[in-house]
């Protein structure tokens, strides 16, 4: 992933959609690879994908923001995902959820200005005997309570600045 | 392959090949669908075109089976009602927009103020005419009296003022000069007497003159018009202005009896005897008195009494000092009557302060520039007397208490506050009383008005019918006046046509949260206001005051309209249904989806407030024009038919070929015309040929009066841009297109050249639209 | 000697990787070697460590850390069988209640071998189902009585065999793997934990009706069993059991995966088919049928990842040994995920009949403190909630079906006193709404406004006509909707309004939440009496409502409260109290 970039190199999505046979077809897997690449889809690189494929770009929208993975717009480099799911609603998810955005200072979907953290909540990360929990870039950490989740989210903060 | 099918117990031959919704249909039965289109893919959203099946425990969407042998069909029954009820009842509560215009809701005639006033800036002042008669048959009266309840709820004056929507009217009628003779329907051979020609009276002579019965008006006084010739001073309201609405009425064939009154020279039972329906409206023609001390004495006058022998050339000796009690705008009349009769001092006494007065705020501002003295907070206590006359007026003060009923707060008495002024005339305008004589063995209400039903506009007599001041709640304004006598009429029509039924007033899609923000593209425009004659001029004769718009005025003022009323509202295909399912806001409300509308398209204009999701739009830019420029987006209850990254239209790969226009079964998707304003209108289609290429596709023409509104190709077939806005364009092409716009109806003309490319004749007729253009340009 | 590390995602997120780490050392240089081996679904006692002793014995070592790890394995390597960190005999009852069928492999076999899936069996039911015909396979799975495991129970034969029908040459088996019930993780535990049981159930599945491919759909919030199951196929194609002509038998058979984009829709079968073809996963009208068009509008077969992993199970050891278990209507065995307030949470797998009863106190040891119970939620988004007295409900398709709620794909979240139920319905009905695919307007707008009134009534400003409204709308929604997630997503709420109706009264007419969880409703106290000052809930309140001096008691300003909760659970001496209504709860 190469974060926030403000005009992007566009042969990468090229060599991206190369890949595929049949692109429209893939279509799901050749966004999860554009935003692999990108971090998240942008513009004009749909655009160029667009071009390049024939593929309607009202069309690669439509299915960019249909699914939850897809992101329209950049996120923070450490993603936090807190789940919501039915154990975790039952068990506090809410209070983590709560404790990320007040800790952050941002509501679900946004971003921190500097940029570190974006926060969003889904629908159940599969790790219900460990509820409530939430992911941070991919890393799953369970059994939350406040204090947990500020510490988490302050040794990230305290790794970047060191 | 045929099979045999039973629909509502009707043996039907159906062909397999076909889904279920579309044999149905194809064979006459009314089921409701929203997202199905002949010729595209299944969709199966709206979830209206349920049906029972044999071999299914649910209703199941007919667009969804294939019909097999011995299929057993049912497609209306409570259970699907309910069904396509909570469907319908759903998509309304996230379907924002207004049916017809607030001002036209709020008229009670009913009259297209949008309608007209579109019509008046697109310079087509005959067509506005024609369209104000469908609901008015007074409009140059009416344009020039009325309170105009419409202005009140225009949504211009979230802006800055609303349109001055009476005062056009009046310009449309003047305009006409009174040439427009409606048209009306073949002779019924049915006989009705309308008692009293007022504006209730005539306007039921009129509508029932155009379906065809035989009306003759019997009225008491020598001449027509009502409270409108005897209760409206000629300064307001000329009487030759009257008098050629009138003739109008007479060219329809209505036989008028003058000087001819109610239980007096004839009886409600003889009338019954000669005719197949009696209409009542006599209206409301009594002076309430004072209701004080002295208050018969000689020198206190009705009001009402007053300005009719005014108005019928009188010249009462009134004295120099006049007094008028009441706030209403008989009050008003009275003293502007009172100043031109040459009184020196004329005082109006109400016994509120000028916010609670109901008279209108510009007549009120009109008689205090006249020199009218208004006494606030005072009531006559009792009527002084002098040598059996009436002398002055001891005025009891008030002071104002808490809100009433009607929201104003009330007048309380401050104890001992009295004052003793001296008049010569007082004049009693505090309200008006309907005279009962000729009503014996009618029902009549506390009040002592007729008793009539609000529906049917019957009385307790079987084919009598009334409407006006004379009924129920009493005086009205003129218009309502006018009201009552249409929809009286209306029901005299179907009871005698058989069956009475009531007129009811069919629900509409309103905005009740809108607000300034929602207004989203219109710039300040001040109010072009009504020239009025200088005071001290006017107040010295019976010469009208308020000159009419010139053409170039009522263009400007018009054009301020905002156009609230749905364009779509005669192609839609959602309010019928909604109607006919009894589907309401009351049943399911929430939050609504909320997005600016997209002008962008010359041609075509996308609002998401009312799109249904149907994805009409997205599929055939897909299925059949292969575009794609619109697409669903996001998911879930805020899924949207957008343009990718939500660019406008005119951004995207759009060709402006309008096919989604076509098959929009809400307004969200309407088409624009190449006039200022696009007003809905009921139109008339004639099949033509498209001049502009060799192919001559086969159009529809949509027209009101002579102007073209769209051109639909026959059959839903998709068409070019040319073919399908081109034509109206063209032949419309407005002069005062800016080279912008102008480069704008360029690009859409010719953006789906690519979709003919190699069509040599496609070019052509595009060079034949360039030079078209470019000779507007001059 | 065994050492088996459950490395499944739940025990890494638990520690697993640092137990590994820690231990990893103490092996060096012996004849013992630590595997790590899937989930075996003792969720509850993660990181988690069995030791199978060369007699064959079993013991199992729970709740590990890097420390205890050590000291444990260095004990177990020197020949003794400590007892610290040892799971107790009354739990140990969560395993040997069960009975493993899809689960059969989890936790004692390597997932990322090929090998040692073939030691456990695997392979063998699909090398000899290739020596026979399709319809033979179909047959034995006609004689099992297999229902499809992922919500709906259709008869699984019976779906192959109209695919088996469907004429044509080109043919697909899709495995939905695309697990979007929240609270439902059993899916991810077999394809963490034993990716080649679905693959073989899929090559069954793809014989028996003439496929050509199968096609993997994994939801992309389970890496790691994408991971795994690209492993396993990779290990096929090496192993030469895909490809062209396998075996010999004239049987040509492969795989794709595709990860899924986080959409709960795509769990119907015509959204996963849009979504596999690269479109938004918007159900379309059934018929046709996927088994006549699906994939490429070809025949498809589509089942879950549960139901293939039964499959070899049933081919090796015969239909009737499946029909065997369970009841006449439900046969077999199915998986359940134990989650909420349950003592022992995780994966539980017993015969169709057993009651919730039995799973919830039996195997899963009750209620976490011994709190009263008040229900279980089942089947996830699309199931229901049923109450304390139907608890002795047999699980089989028709006794769950007959409460309202649905099998489904077998989440189980188990509420006490303290779960609200229409705090629960409201967080489904969130969900769902959210989840829609926005085509049909039953769904789309139905769940929202179903959300909104519940939204009203959780804050207080509930009115009696909305419990009349919700039962229309969920009435609607559930004949007008058009796919199957839409006519089942009013479960939750017409559940609960059946079975907590004075929930929904207390909500509504006294403005009262029993469970005292609708922060609206409920307001925060401190007992003077009780309260120590020691300031830790001053310090931790978010909204700054606390105030009171050390060693004094404290007051709650109920003006700046916002009922979050956070001094309750930090107060050590049980001052804070909660209330809700006019009349004190608690």
């Amino acid at each position: 992933m190469k974060g926030n970039m403000s005009s992007h190199d566009l042969g990468a999505a090229d060599a991206i959609v190369k890949k595929y046979d049949n692109p429209r077809e893939t279509l799901i897997a050749v966004l999860q690879d554009l935003q692999e690449e990108y971090g998240y889809l942008p513009r004009e690189v749909l655009e160029r994908v667009s071009e390049s494929t024939g593929i309607a770009l009202s069309h690669l929208t439509g299915v960019a923001s249909f699914y939850a993975q897809f992101r329209l717009n950049p996120p923070g480099k450490y993603k936090i995902m807190v789940c919501l799911g039915t154990a975790c609603h039952v068990n506090g998810g809410e209070r983590v959820a709560d404790t990320v955005a007040r800790h952050l200072g941002i509501a679900e979907g946004e971003t921190t200005q500097d940029g570190l953290f974006s926060f969003e909540t889904v629908a159940c990360l599969g790790c219900c005997s460990l509820s409530p929990v939430m992911m941070i870039n991919g890393q799953v950490y369970g059994k939350l309570n406040a204090d947990k989740v500020k510490k988490i989210l302050d040794d990230i903060r305290g790794s970047e600045n060191a | 392959m045929i099979v045999n099918i039973k629909v509502d117990g009707k043996a039907i031959k159906a062909d397999d090949n076909k889904n279920l919704l579309l044999n149905l249909l194809d064979n006459g039965f009314d089921v409701p669908n929203l997202c199905y289109n002949e010729g595209m893919d299944i969709y199966g959203g709206c979830g209206l075109c349920i049906v029972e099946i044999s071999t299914f425990p649910r209703p199941i969407r007919s667009c969804a089976v294939t019909p097999t042998e011995g299929l057993e069909v049912v497609t209306e029954s409570e259970k699907l009602a309910a069904g396509r009820k909570t469907a319908l009842s759903l998509i309304l509560s996230d379907h924002q927009g207004d049916c017809k215009a607030p001002c036209r809701n709020a008229c009670p005639a009913n009259q297209d103020c949008q309608g007209y006033v579109g019509l008046i800036a697109n310079g087509d002042y005959k067509s506005a005419i024609r369209l104000i008669k469908q609901d008015n048959p007074l409009p140059a009266s009416i344009g020039r009296v009325c309170p105009h309840p419409c202005e009140d709820a225009c949504r211009r004056q979230l802006l800055e003022a609303p349109v001055s929507i009476c005062s056009l009217k009046r310009f449309a009628a003047d305009t006409d000069a009174f040439d427009y003779i409606p048209e009306c329907e073949a002779p019924t051979g049915k006989r009705v007497a309308v008692v009293g020609a007022g504006p209730a009276g005539l306007s039921a002579a009129y509508f029932l003159a155009r379906r065809g019965h035989a009306v003759e008006v019997f009225e008491a006084m020598p001449l027509a018009g009502g409270m409108l010739r005897y209760g409206i001073p000629a300064y307001r309201l000329p009487k030759d202005v009257l008098e050629n609405e009138v003739s109008v009425i007479k060219k329809l064939g209505v036989k008028f009896n003058f000087n001819s009154s109610l239980g007096k020279d004839f009886t409600v039972d003889s009338l019954k005897e000669k005719y197949d329906a009696v209409f009542i409206a006599v209206g409301a023609w009594l002076s309430s008195p004072l209701g004080c001390e002295n208050d018969a004495l000689e020198g206190v006058l009705g009001g009402i009494d007053f300005l009719r022998e005014v108005s019928r050339g009188g010249k009462p000796d009134i004295g120099k000092r006049v007094a008028v009690v009441g706030g209403g705008n008989t009050a008003i009349d009275a003293v502007r009557t009172a100043v031109r009769l040459g009184a020196d001092e004329v005082s109006l006494i109400y016994r509120r302060t000028r916010g609670e007065m109901p008279a209108e705020e510009a007549e009120v501002e009109e008689a205090q520039q006249e020199g009218v003295r208004f006494i606030f907070l005072s009531a006559p206590a009792s009527v002084l007397e002098n040598n059996g006359r009436a002398a002055g007026l001891r005025l009891q003060r008030m002071r104002l208490g808490e809100p009433d009923a009607s929201g104003r707060r009330s007048p309380v008495p401050i104890e001992g506050a009295l004052e003793d002024m001296e008049f010569d005339t007082i004049i009693s305008a505090i309200g008006q009383r309907v005279n009962s004589r000729g009503l014996e063995g009618m029902e009549l209400t506390k009040k002592r008005t007729l008793l009539c039903d609000e529906g049917t506009y019957m009385t307790s007599l079987e084919g009598v019918f009334a409407a006006g001041d004379a009924v129920n709640k009493g005086p009205g304004i003129a218009v309502a006046a006018i009201a009552g006598g249409k929809n009286a009429a209306a029901a005299i029509d179907s009871y005698l046509n058989g069956c009475l039924a009531p007129v009811e007033k069919p629900f509409l899609v309103e905005r009740k949260d809108f607000t300034a923000e929602d207004i989203y593209d219109a710039q300040e425009k001040q109010r072009v206001s009504v020239p009025v004659t200088d005071a001290e001029a006017r107040r010295h004769n019976f010469s009208e005051v308020a000159r009419t718009f010139t053409a170039d005025e009522a263009r400007a003022e018009a054009s301020r309209c905002l156009e609230c009323g749905c364009g779509a509202y005669y192609d839609c295909k959602l309010l019928p249904l909604l109607r006919k399912y009894d589907a309401n806001e009351a049943h399911i409300s929430g939050k609504q989806r909320k997005n600016i509308p997209d002008n962008s398209n010359p041609f075509i204009w996308r609002d998401n407030n009312k799109c249904i999701l149907c994805g009409l739009c997205i599929r055939s830019c897909k299925e059949k024009i292969g575009v794609e420029a619109l697409g669903f987006d996001g998911r879930g209850f805020t899924t949207s038919a957008e343009c990718a990254f939500h660019t406008p239209l005119a951004s995207s790969s759009c060709i402006s070929c309008g096919y989604c226009v076509q098959v929009c079964p809400t307004g969200a998707l309407q088409e624009k015309h190449p006039f200022v304003k696009n007003p809905p209108l009921a139109s008339v289609k004639t099949v033509v040929k498209c001049p502009y290429c060799e192919r001559h596709c086969e159009f529809e023409r949509y027209s009101y009066c002579d102007s073209a509104i769209k051109y639909l190709p026959v059959s839903q077939q998709q068409s070019c841009s040319v073919g399908r806005f081109g034509q109206s364009f063209i032949s419309n092409a407005r002069a005062d297109y800016t080279a912008q716009q102008k480069a704008a109806v360029h690009k859409a003309l010719t953006g789906d050249l690519k979709y003919f490319a190699g069509e040599k004749s496609a070019l052509e007729s595009f060079e034949s639209l360039e030079k078209l253009l470019s000779g507007k340009d001059k | 000697m065994r050492f088996l590390l459950g490395y499944g995602s739940c025990g890494i997120a638990a520690g697993a990787e640092g137990v590994y780490s820690a231990v990893e050392k103490l092996f060096e240089g012996s004849s013992h070697v630590l595997e790590k081996v899937g989930c075996n679904g003792l969720c509850f006692a993660e990181p988690l460590m069995q030791f199978i002793s060369d007699s064959g014995e079993s013991v199992y070592y729970g709740r590990l850390n890097a420390e205890s790890a050590k000291s444990v394995v260095g004990a177990l390597l020197k020949g003794e069988t400590p007892e610290q960190n040892r799971l107790t005999a009354e739990e140990m009852s969560f395993l040997t209640g069960q009975t493993r069928i899809a689960l059969r492999n989890c936790g004692l076999i390597n997932p990322e071998s090929l090998a040692s899936y073939e030691a456990a069996g695997g392979y063998t039911a699909l090398r000899n189902a290739l020596k026979g015909t399709p319809a033979q396979v179909i047959e034995q799975v006609n004689i099992s009585g297999l229902r499809g495991r992922g919500g709906a129970g259709f008869p699984t034969w019976r779906k192959w065999q109209a695919a088996a029908d469907a004429p044509g040459d080109e043919k697909y088996i899709v495995c939905n793997a695309d697990e979007g019930d929240p609270g439902a993780f059993m899916d991810r535990s077999v394809l963490e934990g034993d990716p080649h049981s679905v693959l073989e159930g899929m090559m069954l599945a793809g014989y028996a009706i003439g496929a050509c491919e199968g096609l993997l759909y994994v939801r992309a919030e389970y890496p790691l069993a994408v991971r795994r199951l690209h492993i396993a196929i990779e290990q096929l194609r090496e192993a030469g059991l895909i490809g062209k002509n396998i075996l010999g038998s004239g049987f040509s058979f492969d795989f794709k995966m595709m990860k899924g984009a986080g959409a709960f829709v795509c769990g119907e079968e015509t959204a996963l088919l849009a979504s596999l073809g690269g479109n938004r996963g918007m159900p379309v009208t059934k018929p046709p049928f996927p088994a006549q068009k699906g994939y490429r509008q070809k025949p498809t077969n589509i089942n879950n990842v549960e139901t293939f992993a039964n499959v070899p199970w049933i081919i090796g050891n015969g239909g009737e040994k499946f029909a065997a278990l369970g009841t006449p209507d439900s046969k077999g065995t199915k998986v359940f995920a134990l989650a909420g307030r349950v003592k022992r949470g995780g994966l539980v797998e017993v015969p169709m009949g057993l009651t919730l009863r039995d799973i919830v106190f039996k195997i899963c040891g009750g209620i976490i403190d011994d709190k009263p119970i008040k229900g279980v939620q089942i089947g996830g988004p699309s199931g229901g909630c049923l109450p304390k007295r139907l608890l002795d409900t047999p699980i089989d398709y028709k006794s769950i079906g007959a409460t309202g709620a649905i099998m489904g794909s077998g989440g189980l979240v188990v509420m006490d006193t303290s779960t609200c139920m229409v705090d629960m319905a409201r967080f489904f009905m969130d969900f769902t709404s959210k989840e829609s695919c926005g085509k049909c307007v039953p769904c789309r707008i139905g769940t929202t406004r179903m959300k909104e009134i519940l939204d009203k009534i959780v804050s207080g400003e509930g009115e009696p006509e909305d419990i009349e409204r919700l039962r229309t709308l969920g009435e609607g929604i559930k004949s007008g909707a058009l796919c199957g997630l839409g006519n089942s997503a009013p479960n939750p709420v017409l559940t609960t309004l059946r079975c907590f109706p004075e929930e929904y009264e207390a909500h509504i007419n006294e403005k009262r939440c029993p469970a005292l969880k609708c922060r609206a409703l409920v307001k925060y106290r401190i007992a003077s009496e009780k309260c120590r000052g020691c300031t830790l809930c001053a310090k931790n309140c978010p909204s700054g409502a606390i105030s009171g001096e050390v060693k004094k008691s404290h007051i709650i300003d109920s003006g700046k409260c916002i009922a979050c909760g956070e001094c309750f659970s930090r107060c050590k001496f049980g001052a804070i109290e909660i209330f809700s209504g006019e009349v004190e709860s608690k």
